[in-house]
């Protein structure tokens, strides 16, 4: 794959993680009626974004040698 | 503690580790390790492969027994039902357009004004021939959210071909399919 292709495919791969994201966090059926992932006026992809940084930092530690 | 991912119809093959708790007809697609968002999402599009219908759960629906899954869920059922039948057979197919490069015209008002028009009618033509082609459709400007039936999936990927060749100022995404995220919630 040329570094063209390579850097397009990986553009392709964000853009889909953050539009699956961005269902996840914002549409779907609710439930319960009490989830309260929206914070006054902030972008809930942005925080969906910090959810998963906090999740593949609480496994690093149990991985380390 | 009981995560909920989904409630389908017309399940085949549960995909592994995860279980089904019926209710009548309607089946609660549930696991009991916690998900983070991104796994959450790819249960659900792997569902789409097992089942007839899919309702996507937002993500962070939780319960601490099978008693109070049953109580969220039962009171709910008619209008799962409903929304069941609105998805049925379909997938979700996801197109945003942007015009595309730089702006000409900057230093005249009136004719920037009016390529600012053309491109905004370039859109919302678009848009309006592609939902000419789906069950329902939610647009929010230059994105827009298409429920289309799985068998008219390939005719509306030629649709978003040909509305690329015919619109070469627009730049058109076209993302999906999906499970019906956007059609999921009660109309």
């Amino acid at each position: 794959m040329s570094v063209v292709e390579s850097r397009a495919a990986s553009l392709a791969e964000q853009v889909t993680v953050l539009d699956l994201v961005d269902r996840v966090l914002n549409k779907g059926v609710v439930v319960t009626g009490d989830i309260t992932l929206s914070v006054a006026d902030v972008d809930l992809v942005h925080v969906g974004l910090r959810l998963l940084l906090a999740s593949a930092a609480t496994l690093a530690p149990e991985s380390s040698p | 503690m009981i995560w909920l991912y989904a409630f389908v119809r017309g399940l085949g093959d549960l995909p592994f580790g995860l279980d089904a708790r019926p209710f009548g007809s309607v089946v609660a697609v549930t696991g009991a390790d916690e998900p983070d968002p991104l796994r959450h999402g790819l249960v659900v599009e792997s569902l789409l492969g097992a089942a007839e219908a899919v309702l996507p759960v937002r993500f962070g629906e939780r319960f601490d027994t099978e008693p109070d899954l049953a109580a969220a869920v039962e009171p709910r059922l008619e209008a799962l039902e409903r929304q069941l039948d609105r998805v049925a057979g379909c997938v979700e197919v996801g197109v945003r357009v942007v015009p595309r490069g730089e702006p000409a015209n900057r230093d005249d008002g009136a004719a920037y004004m009016r390529a600012r028009l053309e491109e905004h009618l370039a859109v919302e033509d678009v848009h309006r021939r592609l939902a000419a082609q789906a069950r329902a459709s939610v647009q929010t400007s230059g994105n827009a959210d298409y429920l289309v039936d799985r068998s008219d999936v390939d005719a509306f990927t030629v649709a978003v071909q040909e509305l690329v060749d015919s619109h070469p100022a627009l730049d058109i995404l076209c993302t999906g399919p999906w499970a019906p995220y956007n059609f999921a919630a009660a109309a």
